[in-house]
């Protein structure tokens, strides 16, 4: 009852301050209210049994430009700065989760996935897409070459995994073992590849389309994109790392700053902020001879705040009234992808001989869907301006539907395999 | 993700902000790196300017143009960090100002601070202005008196704790009587604040029409709702990551809030602070705890940004260091004179006229001088910044020459002469219920002693 209450009175307020002036800017006004209504919101979810991550992501699609309109679009605009830094930090700790030693035992496994299920999902929707392409607008006129091209532009962008999901899930459940360990790997890395098969399927498709995109300048782009952000995030992890063991206090304020530096001037140079901190983290944790667990731990238990803004924003780029024009394609769509994750990792699993849990399991961190699609979601208008817009509405779409449904499900399946519970709770004022 | 391919330009560009980037992350390595920080404490560097030099080079390097890095508009994106870090300031000391310890001042203390603040305020002020007006700065432009009023407010605000760098300890808490004035010139600072907000407003963006004091009472009024909802979240995080999450969220809603009535964040998140630890509260210490884990880095982000707008090649900015530091010993000889005349009699001996002459220049001064929007665009908010900081860093040198080399006895004023103490004796306000420990204000509070984990166990 009382979080019910603070978030009448938070929005209460809100509303009276917007009705002085609706000009722009106000981010600190947009960060402090998102911050409370998700957290709040998130407080009476947890009471039906949700997890937190939905009450989050509820907070921005209700606070948001498409419903109640008390965060606009401008502030949301306003607060890209801060996604940014979230961004950051929480690559930075996906990175360091991975620990290559733990999970070289099941690589093979890894890999049969990567190909099965990933690529393979990405295959089922462009053969899905390619099925309803008949029944959807943006497919007017087009000649079957250049559907099927479309098709697999939007296969791989509904195709991405969400990282932050996953370690928001496992920070929430406290989980730890070997499937949080697979489940965190298996997002990391199939982000990887979609980057990857992003820059092919794109190069190829402009090619098929005809003039609308320079290939050799989007491969270019990608690559550097790809290398330079793994090449610039080892230099950043080896000099934290050297920081970490020259210095030592005020190594977590350095990395901060690390964050927003890498924040700010990453896309200016067209790196990928994730990519850095994810390849500096797992540099820090596989190969640096500094003992980053402490700097790490910092930012594990203060990773909440980052959590609640980063879903919240999230939340209030989803717009409700688009996923329901467009709910029967996109439910389509979502089962298959779904399925075919089911299917395409149980096939892996059950060739490679994976652990029991992971075969039971591992396919459902591959469900939720987060900030690759909507890096994706921002790209495709300016990459490919005939169709990117209806595209993006509807990766938008089935990004909506998954990232309220899976964190249900993935929460479940940790819980189920006992994990939940067993890393100790890292509260960084304890210390 | 981002598309576009990278042109001869932008690579150009890439080449530029990643060295930029090196050099500044070398500047924060050697800042917080063992041997400078030892020659830092060899040194006795601990105000708040010369320990975290180290950042405001790093601000002055990021924001030269063949960097880049923080220009004009980076400053800008960053001026929400900005009020967000003058909200938890005006927060924090309002959190520490505990009332009762107002009951325990001997009478006439009031005539002393707001003499002992008005003096450096109005000299330092009047000899500055007078340069700058001297300098070619047109004296009908209201933007110079904005700025005059900005640096005599700096010279009037004194550090009530030792600042010990990047990578160093947190901050050191003073204690004694030239403490206590320090909080309570602080305290006098955002008052002052609250008034010119409400009375000096550009109203044409806003579809409220209320007359200045009706804004002193929005003001008053938001602050007062936002302590109270204040009080009401923090009862309801269950762990220490949850509370951080509830004070971050609720200070940067409330320096929002009042951002975007134009009102002061500083002002309006001091009134919250005031209600939040003033009401009965069981989440006190824990509340202090987190201020407490932010208060270093929104410092340094005052620092960094106040490198970022510094201008040191314009000397004429420095022809102003002298007259500000000279200001505010002149203010404070004044302020002490006329008080020790007027209530000297009536205090406990000593209170009025064992006073520090030189005293550190407040955080919150920086903070004033670098919240003064249009950074970029004021001609004469330049020096104003190399003023204060030039100041700040004479200031705690002077102060190193007198507390820190052995031997060195403080300058005091003692019977209406300046001289030297050599027992340099500190001031305590002893607190009746407590035995013979400092006041009682949180303020005081030992940051080594234990304090009580959250109220409910982390689930």
């Amino acid at each position: 009852m009382i979080p019910l209450l603070l978030l009448f009175a938070i929005a209460g307020l809100m509303q009276a301050a917007r009705s002085f002036t609706t000009s722009a800017g106000a981010t600190e006004l947009a960060f402090g209210f998102l911050l409370l209504t998700a957290y709040f919101t998130a407080r009476l979810v947890q009471h039906i049994g949700l997890p937190r991550l939905t009450g989050y992501l509820l907070a921005g699609v209700l606070a948001g430009p498409f419903v109640l309109a008390l965060v606009t679009r401008e502030m949301t605009e306003s607060l890209r700065v801060v996604n940014g830094v979230a961004t950051c930090i929480l690559g930075l700790t996906a990175g360091a989760e991975l620990n290559l030693a733990r999970i070289r035992p099941v690589m093979a496994t890894l890999r049969a996935v990567m190909v099965l299920a990933v690529l393979g999902a990405i295959v089922v929707l462009a053969v899905a897409l390619y099925a309803l392409s008949p029944v959807l607008p943006l497919f007017d006129g087009l000649a079957s070459g250049p559907t099927l091209a479309v098709c697999a532009v939007i296969a791989v962008g509904m195709a991405p995994q969400s990282p932050s999901v996953v370690m928001a899930l496992l920070a929430e459940t406290r989980a730890q073992g070997p499937l949080s360990e697979f489940l965190l790997a298996e997002v990391v890395v199939a982000d990887l590849v979609v980057v990857v098969c992003y820059a092919l399927v794109a190069a190829l498709a402009g090619s098929v389309l005809g003039g609308e995109l320079d290939v050799g300048a989007l491969a270019l782009s990608v690559g550097w994109e790809l290398v330079g952000s793994i090449g610039f995030g080892i230099a950043i992890g080896v000099l934290i790392g050297a920081f970490v063991r020259s210095v030592a206090r005020g190594a977590a304020l350095f990395a901060l700053l690390v964050c927003v530096v890498v924040a700010e001037i990453g896309s200016r140079v067209h790196l990928d902020p994730l990519i850095v901190m994810l390849a500096a983290g797992i540099w820090l944790e596989n190969f640096s001879r500094a003992d980053a667990s402490a700097l790490l731990h910092g930012f594990e238990s203060a990773q909440l705040p980052v959590f609640l803004v980063w879903f919240a924003l999230s939340g209030t780029r989803l717009d409700l009234v688009q996923l329901w024009a467009l709910v029967v394609p996109v439910l389509i769509l979502a089962a298959a992808r779904a399925g075919w994750f089911f299917v395409g990792s149980r096939i892996a699993c059950a060739i490679t001989g994976a652990p029991r849990a992971i075969a039971r399991s591992g396919w459902i961190g591959l469900w939720p869907q987060a900030g690759l699609s909507l890096a994706l979601i921002t790209v495709l208008p300016s990459n490919f301006p005939s169709f990117g817009r209806a595209a993006a509405a509807m990766i938008l779409g089935l990004l909506g539907v998954n990232l309220l449904v899976s964190p249900v499900v993935l929460r479940g399946a940790l819980i189920r395999s006992g994990e939940a519970g067993k890393k100790p709770a890292a509260d960084f004022a304890a210390r | 993700m981002s598309a576009p391919a990278p042109t001869a330009h932008s690579s150009v560009f890439a080449i530029q902000v990643i060295g930029g980037l090196v050099g500044l992350l070398v500047l924060a390595y050697l800042g917080g790196h063992r041997r400078v920080v030892r020659f830092q404490e060899r040194l006795g560097l601990g105000g708040v300017i010369t320990a975290g030099f180290p950042f405001v080079a790093l601000g002055l390097v990021a924001s030269w143009p063949s960097i880049g890095i923080l220009g004009p508009e980076v400053i800008d994106r960053l001026r929400p960090v900005l009020h967000f870090g003058l909200g938890w300031l005006g927060f924090v000391i309002g959190a520490q100002l505990d009332i009762r310890v107002l009951d325990r001042v001997p009478r006439g203390t009031a005539y002393l601070l707001v003499v002992e603040a008005l003096a450096p305020f109005a000299i330092t002020a009047a000899a500055v202005g007078a340069v700058m007006i001297a300098l070619g700065l047109a004296w009908d432009d209201p933007a110079v008196w904005r700025d005059i009023v900005v640096l005599g407010a700096a010279a009037a605000m004194t550090a009530p704790r030792k600042f010990r760098g990047f990578a160093n300890h947190s901050w050191r808490e003073g204690r004694g009587v030239d403490v206590l004035f320090a909080q309570l010139d602080e305290v006098v600072g955002v008052i002052g604040l609250l008034f010119i907000t409400a009375y000096v407003r550009d109203d044409a963006s806003g579809t409220w029409n209320l007359p200045g004091t009706a804004w002193v009472f929005v003001s008053l009024g938001l602050g007062v709702a936002i302590g109270v909802l204040f009080f009401a979240m923090v009862r309801v995080p269950v762990s220490n990551a949850e509370f951080l999450a509830v004070v971050l969220g609720g200070i940067a809603f409330a320096s929002g809030l009042a951002g975007q009535l134009q009102l002061s964040p500083i002002a309006v998140c001091f009134v919250a602070g005031v209600v939040v630890t003033n009401f009965p509260n069981d989440q006190r210490d824990n509340l202090f705890r987190i201020l407490r884990h932010l208060e270093r880095p929104v410092q340094l982000v005052f620092l960094l940004i106040a490198g970022a707008v510094w201008r040191p090649d314009d000397g004429r900015g420095w022809l102003l260091v002298p007259l500000f530091v000279a200001g505010r010993v002149a203010g404070k000889w004044v302020g002490v004179q006329v008080s020790r005349a007027v209530v000297g009699a009536r205090l406990p001996p000593g209170f009025a006229d064992r006073r520090q002459l030189i005293a550190p220049l407040s955080g919150l001064s920086i903070a004033l001088v670098i919240s003064v929007p249009s950074l970029s665009s004021d001609a004469g908010l330049p020096w104003v910044v190399t003023a204060v900081i030039g100041g700040a860093i004479a200031t705690e040198l002077l102060i190193r020459d007198r507390d820190g080399a052995p031997g060195a006895p403080a300058l005091r004023v003692t019977g209406g002469r300046v001289h030297q103490d050599s027992a340099a004796p500190i001031d305590e306000l002893d607190d009746p219920g407590s035995g013979s420990g400092p006041v009682a204000g949180p303020i005081y509070r030992d940051e080594s002693a234990p304090v009580a984990g959250p109220r409910r166990g982390p689930r």
